[in-house]
């Protein structure tokens, strides 16, 4: 009985000293493993268990010190590790604090930019009449809109002091009028939504929108940010 | 002791004239990412290079050149009349002190800001993108910067504005005459900033209010023609539509981070002059 528990808990550390390298450990699986590595230092029968554990823990950092380009030394730390959580206040931790969190989190957001074509425009009659003079037909803003990623979060130490937005609300400007909504928009074809030709002009588009707010707006490197693709002077 | 106002139109000057390089994390609705920045200005021109860190790699250099263009000068927008600038408090970023200072807009048509702004510097190290319902719509933070402070940015006087003919750096020719099209309407407070011609027949219009910024795109000759639409990427809204004048087909797209009725009532509203019997190009 006892000896199939040895083998059970070494794999558990194993998994742990994996996770560990990834950044993705709880702070007890962090302790166990710790533990593990130390319990070798020590003389005492679970010489082998140690070993294990510390060469695995060795081995992985070689290669994420290779990977990452960084000189072939490894130094173990893993006893300043120890030593430094000692002194550390104690934290609870709650079951769901385990790296499974983190990676479903980023799996989602790892989609990356791409247009969204996201209507067709049907008009009611001629669209450039007159604006005042055209009757308002609702645009289904919200729901033309697919929300394909998970809606991002005021930060918790930076949110704004109003939430609601106050319209027209006595400020030196007289808003003339809202935007009168002329059209309505439906879900654009497939075919369409495929088109490289349509695809090309998009990024065109923004190529040219970003080169405009590089220039002319007032936030340094962000439209680059948003859409590196359509930037100009590409390295190779 | 500078306003709220002032940190934030200052922001742009400082961050085209310091040099500093980092590491952001950059987020909007389907976009997550790491970036790397550096800025280097030499001999009057600025030297961006910049780095997508996950995904797909690419790395790009841009230059520009390194003067005050786009705040101050004649004639230029005023965003203090249409939003709202605050303090809200100190933070820390980038480990950094930093403050916060929220941008509204004091009506719906354009999206709110809130910068957070090194107190030693000036320079932004965090941006968020706010819709009209109050929603963050993208979250720029600086991760780790380096700032070098040897070299101290040349700041344009109020002595001396910079006049906008030394801003732009293509006029417009006289082929197109991008000045002959207009934007009947927009929000208040935008003016235009700018004008190139991309290729014969085709022009970029640039308008501002100091905070926000929208591109007309005029197409004389477009490669095929598609029924007018919108599309979107992270928080930038496109809107193209079509227009006929004079036996030749235009087309116009509109882009923004702006809300998408804003910048769909743009894209409807730019014609040439009614009084303009002949375009430029040969037709």
């Amino acid at each position: 009985m006892s000896e199939t528990e040895i083998p059970n808990s070494q794999q558990r550390l194993a998994e742990s000293v994996s996770a560990l390298m990834d950044a993705e450990v709880s702070e007890m699986e962090l302790h166990q493993v710790l533990k593990a590595v130390d319990d070798n230092q020590s003389v005492d029968d679970s010489v082998l268990k140690g070993q294990s554990i510390r060469s695995k823990w060795s081995r992985y950092h070689l290669v994420s010190d290779s990977m990452a380009d960084a000189p072939m030394a490894y130094r173990d730390i893993s006893s300043a590790v120890s030593a430094a959580i000692a002194t550390e206040d104690t934290y609870s931790v709650s079951a769901n604090s385990s790296g499974m969190g983190q990676i479903g989190r980023f799996a989602v957001a790892a989609s990356v930019a791409m247009i969204a074509i996201i209507g067709v425009q049907q008009y009611n009659g001629s669209m450039h009449q007159d604006i005042q003079s055209i009757q308002v037909a609702e645009m289904q803003v919200d729901n033309a809109e697919p929300n394909r990623g998970p809606a991002i979060q005021f930060p918790a130490d930076f949110q704004p002091s109003v939430q609601a937005r106050t319209v027209s609300a006595g400020g030196v400007v007289k808003t003339s009028r809202s935007p009168v909504t002329l059209v309505q928009v439906a879900n654009p074809d497939a075919n369409l939504a495929r088109n490289q030709q349509l695809r090309s002009l998009l990024s065109e588009v923004l190529e040219t929108h970003v080169t405009n707010e590089s220039v002319n707006g007032i936030q340094g490197m962000l439209p680059l940010a948003r859409h590196l693709d359509a930037g100009e002077g590409e390295l190779e | 002791m500078q306003t709220a106002a002032d940190l934030v139109e200052r922001m742009p000057l400082l961050a085209k004239q310091f040099n500093y390089s980092g590491v952001f994390s950059y987020e909007a609705a389907d976009i997550q990412r790491s970036v790397r920045v550096s800025h280097q200005v030499m001999d009057g021109v600025a030297y961006r290079r910049i780095s997508y860190l996950d995904g797909a790699a690419k790395d790009q250099l841009h230059e520009s050149a390194a003067n005050d263009c786009n705040s101050t000068y004649v004639g230029g927008p005023q965003p203090r009349d249409y939003y709202r600038f605050e303090v809200l408090g100190n933070y820390r970023v980038a480990g950094r002190n930093a403050l916060k200072v929220q941008v509204l807009p004091i009506d719906n048509l354009r999206y709110g800001h809130l910068y957070g702004i090194d107190q030693q510097t000036g320079l932004m190290l965090q941006s968020i993108l706010i819709s009209q319902s109050g929603r963050p719509l993208e979250n720029l933070k600086y991760i780790d910067i380096t700032i070098d402070k040897n070299a101290q940015p040349q700041l344009a006087s109020e002595d001396q504005p910079v006049t906008q003919s030394e801003c732009s750096y293509e006029r417009a020719d006289s082929h197109f005459q991008a000045q002959q099209w207009q934007v009947d309407w927009m929000p208040p407070g935008f003016v235009r900033v700018d004008e190139n011609v991309l290729e014969e027949g085709k022009v970029s219009l640039v308008y501002s209010d100091g905070i926000s910024v929208f591109s007309v795109l005029i197409d004389a000759a477009p490669d095929s023609k598609y029924p007018e639409l919108v599309a979107r990427v992270g928080p930038t809204q496109m809107v193209v539509t079509n227009y006929t004048h004079n036996n030749t087909d235009y087309q116009i797209v509109v882009s923004a981070e702006m809300p998408r009725v804003t910048v769909n009532q743009i894209a409807l509203s730019v014609r040439p002059p009614a009084d303009q019997e002949t375009l430029s190009n040969d037709s």
